[in-house]
Parts: structure tokens; sequence; C-alpha cells
């Protein structure tokens, strides 16, 4: 593998594997607090953090960081007030975002074409700097993803229960989008401002398809991020495209593979929960000719892990070689 | 210590008055019942004494301390209404596990006492081989259950519950209630939102009516004659005898 060999190549892996670990995890949170498209607008504030950069000649990387944590929790204050003002003030943020970074760059002369290399990641452009400030925030990102876990579980399952608990439930909301501001941000050189949101939100619905469990859930969807990352990285070198654009189609390719897998186990799944049957009075179906089946023409409704058939206003489940009323 | 005292309690939600001059306690051991129609106030009022919704007018106390001072919440056992879960890809043990965040601090591992206590609350609702399996693919009635084992992880003194009986089966409800009911010979203090008292009635202690956001009854109920009524179906209504606060 002579790829392995070339330093820039080394230091894009690096980061692949940095950005596969870390996106999904916060995504978890991002998803189940139902702020898929959080990351995308995070993408368009650190836009704007490039654009600084480029106009001030700094190091893009860090004042991208800062932009876009500021826009941050800007975002989480709007969201807080009210949902109605929230909507449009975050579209002002985020196309504002964008149009300032465009025409920061603009101005330093550098045109909209310099900042694809953020849009979409580049594999030349990781630096070794770079490196330290990814892995260094990377780190830190982990490390809350992981060790608060289960009080970011509780706010994201069910905040009013979090608030009972005693949680600082404000706190841990800002720290969810703090987070995902520096993790769309330290993303970019691997797959862009504009496509780090698919990394956040879609391995962690492929994990929901193939694990149970938040925890399993957790760990699954880094260990996709890590797998696409670095396949998007390598196949994007030989394919000499932008990584971004090769991981995320390859993030879409491992969903559409896990929904038959997540058919598969639901169809397997017992008929009659023993519990649940036991639970309810024996109370068998007189003189029941019809057989039910999935083509039957009843109506079907789900009840806990079996269904119920509706028929005539009753509701018939299969038990051994009659049906029972549920 | 008296664990819920409202007084003069009065909630606006966006500037319009939900909840006007409530005043109401549930005692030490007692079991009361919140009832109304919809749009009475009842999950408001909930919401109010828990923090969850300021309030404009009126004192909350819980176990004698103020609201805004109180901090010991792993005295009272918060049951939301079954939707208020969000992450349905969770499974019961992680779920009824967060119901130990009220005394664990962050960066900590669970332990192996909290450990063997989620197990102990799910086994006590009865779920102990669904402990494994995914909140989502349980019935209601599971669900709601598995809501209960993670109100009780912390042990506590006060169970607050808001409609716990909403989309569940009679048999259902009954076993619900028979938990309830253990539960406070245990010396649980119960408060519980309902539409209709029906199997929970032979426990209730008391009964609070709240109408267009003000208590419009609060008394004790008749003593249950089981299910010997002849002129009302049982559990349709509320019989109240002696009534301890009169029309506001």
């Amino acid at each position: 593998m002579e790829l392995i060999a070339l330093a820039f190549m080394q230091r894009a892996l690096i980061a692949a594997i940095l950005t596969g670990l870390v996106a999904p995890a916060i995504g978890t949170y991002v998803v189940q607090r139902r702020l898929s498209l959080l990351g995308d607008g995070l993408g368009h504030v650190a836009i704007a953090g490039v654009g600084l950069a480029l106009l001030t000649h700094s190091s893009p990387l860090p004042v991208a960081v800062v932009v876009c944590v500021a826009g941050a929790v800007g975002i989480e204050l709007l969201r807080e007030r009210g949902r109605a003002t929230g909507d449009v003030a975050l579209a002002v943020l985020f196309y504002g975002g964008l149009a300032t970074g465009v025409l920061m760059a603009g101005a330093a002369g550098q045109g909209a074409g310099a900042l694809s290399n953020y849009l979409f990641g580049s594999l030349t452009s990781v630096t070794a700097s770079d490196l330290v400030i990814v892995a260094v925030l990377g780190a830190v990102v982990l490390l809350a993803a992981i060790g608060l876990a289960p009080q970011l579980f509780a706010v994201c399952a069910d905040e009013d229960f979090a608030r009972v608990l005693g949680l600082r439930v404000r706190m841990y909301n800002l720290l969810i989008v703090v987070l995902a501001a520096i993790t769309v941000t330290t993303a970019m050189r691997t797959v862009g401002l504009l496509l780090v949101s698919a990394l956040m939100v879609i391995p962690v619905a492929t994990a929901q398809n193939l694990f149970k469990g938040f925890r399993a859930g957790l760990y699954g969807a880094m260990g996709i991020g890590v797998l696409v990352a670095l396949s998007g990285v390598v196949g994007s070198f030989y394919a000499d495209v932008p990584p971004g654009a090769f991981i995320v189609v390859l993030a879409i390719v491992a969903f559409a593979l896990s929904w038959p897998i997540s058919s598969l186990r639901h169809r397997n799944r017992p008929l009659a929960s023993v519990d649940e049957v036991e639970s309810l009075p024996h109370e068998p179906t007189p003189e029941h000719v019809h057989v039910h089946g999935p083509n039957c023409g009843h109506r079907v409704v789900e009840h806990g892990d079996h269904v119920d058939y509706v028929h005539d206003g009753h509701r018939h489940v299969v038990h051994a070689d009659h049906y029972d009323e549920h | 210590m008296t664990p819920v005292a409202i007084t003069n309690l009065g909630v606006s939600l966006g500037g319009v008055p939900i909840l006007r001059d409530v005043s109401m306690v549930v005692e030490q051991h007692e079991i009361v019942a919140l009832l109304g129609g919809n749009g009475s106030g009842k999950t408001t009022l909930i919401r109010g004494l828990l923090g969850l919704v300021p309030h404009d007018r009126g004192e909350i106390d819980l176990f004698g301390t103020p609201l805004a001072q109180f901090q010991d919440w792993s005295r009272i056992g918060y049951v939301p209404q079954r939707a208020s879960v969000s992450m349905h890809s969770t499974t019961v043990r992680e779920l009824v596990s967060s119901g130990t965040l009220s005394t664990r601090r962050p960066f900590t591992r669970l332990g192996r006492t909290r450990r063997t206590r989620v197990s102990e609350v799910i086994d006590r609702v009865g779920l102990a081989q669904k402990a494994d399996d995914a909140f989502v693919h349980l019935s209601g009635g599971q669900q709601q259950r598995v809501l209960i084992a993670r109100a009780l992880v912390s042990s506590p003194t006060l169970l607050v519950m808001d409609e716990p009986f909403a989309g569940v089966d009679l048999a259902t409800q009954q076993r619900l209630a028979d938990l309830v009911g253990s539960l406070h010979d245990e010396g649980m203090s119960v408060l519980v939102v309902l539409h209709e008292t029906d199997v929970f009635e032979p426990l209730l202690d008391r009964a609070v009516v709240l109408r267009e956001g003000r208590v419009a009854l609060d008394g004790v109920l008749e003593p249950h004659h089981g299910h010997g009524h002849e002129t009302e179906p049982p559990g349709r209504t509320v019989r109240i005898i002696e009534e301890v606060r009169p029309w506001n």
C-alpha cells in the first residue's frame, strides 16, 4: 500500500479515523434531539470562520472553531426562546454565515473556489498543526459524549424526567450544540463543511437499524463512522475525487444495506410473548374458521411484540391452534 | 413532613391563565387523584409543582421546602405520560437506569449497588424477562410499567403519575393499580392524574377535581363497595361524601 507511505495520506487517514469516531458520537444526541439539520447549519456558520481566516491570513481551523462555537451558542439561545421566531432567525444565521464566508474569501482575493477544499474536504490540505487541533478537540468531544452519556441520554430521551432528576438540562442542551459545532469544524478537512452533517446523522440511523439499545447504537455508529471515513479517504485517493463526497456516498450505501437486515430481524421476532399472554386473561375466540395471515385482508395491529388481527370489532391473536381475544 | 403543599397557585402559559388560585396538599401516605376534563389544568398542575413550568403566583412546598430551594429530587418519582419518551431505540434497562441520575455524579460508573437496584425495580414491575428488549417493542401497559420502574429506582417516597392509564387495556390497568397499591402499603404517597377513577378507586384516599383551572372539589371518597352498585356503573364518577374544600 504505497498510500500509507505518503505523509499527507497518513495525516488524512488519522483525521478520517478521528472524524469517523467523533461525528457519529455527538450525532447520536443530535439525532435524538431532532436537530438532524443542526450540523448542516453549523457548517454554514463555520464557512464564515474560514472566510474570516482567509481575510486575516490566519489558520482557518482555529478561527472556524471559535466562530462556529459562538454561532452554536447563539442558535441554542434562539431555540430556547421559542420556535416561531427561532426558525427564521436560524435561516438568517445559517445563510448569513455562508454569504459572509464567501464575501470575505472574495475580499481576500481567494474567490469562492478557494472555499471548496473546506466544503467537501481535501486529502492534501490536512497540516500537522491541523491534526493536533483535530486530535485534541476530538478527544474532548469523545470524552464528553461517552463520559456524560448517561446524563446526555437522559436529557435526550425525556427532558422533563431529566429535569425532575435535578439534572441541569439547559447546560447539557448547550453542551450538545457546542460539541456539535466543534465536531463540524474539525471535520472540515475530511468530509467538508457541507457534508459533515451526513456523517453525524447517517451512521446513527444505520446503527439504529443494526443494534438494539442506546449504548450499542452509540458504539455501533462510531464503528460505522470510522469504517466509511477510512474507506472514503482511501477510495477518494484512487478515484481522485473530494473525500467528503466519497465518505457520504459510502455512508448512504451502508444505511441502505442496513434496511433489509433490520426488517429481517423484526420478522424473526416471536409472534406472541409469553409474559404478555400470561398477563392477559385467556379468552379463546369461539368458532373461528377463517385463518388469519399477512394477506388475509383483516387490519393488522401491533400489540407488544406480536400482531392482532381486527375482526368484526374484535382483536384476534394466534395462540397454538386457535385464536384468543385481545 | 407533607410531601406536597400548594397554596394559591397561578400558572399562565403563553400569557393565557391555565391555573387560578389552586391550593391542595398531598399528605404523607395518601393516594390523591387529580381529576378533571381535558384542558382543566391537571397536567399543568403536575408540571408546575415539579418546576417544569414556571408559576406566576402562589407557593409550592415539596417536603416542607420551597420549590426554588428544593434539591432532594430522589424523594420524588415522576411518571410522565408515555409519549414523553422520545428515544425509542433504548432498552428497558437503559431507560430505567437513567432513574439513578438524581444521586449520581457526572463521569461516574453505574456501580454494582445501583445496577442491582435497577434489576430489582424491573423485576418489581414484572418485566425481568423484557429487561434487554427495546422500549418501542413493548405494549402500552409494559411501557407504562417501565416508566414506573424508572421512577422507583431512587427509592422515592412520593410518586407523581400523569395519566398512567392512557391507552392501557383494563387487565393491565388492574395490574398497575395493584402495583401502586403495594407501593402504598410500603409507605409511598401518590399523586395521580386520572381521567376516570376506574380501577384506582379502591385505593384512593382523596380526589381533587379541577375545572377551568380552579379546584372545583376536594374531598374524601366514599368507601368502595366493590361492583355492587346498581344505580350507576362502578368507577365512572367520583362520589365525594365529605367535602373538604367547597367550590372556589
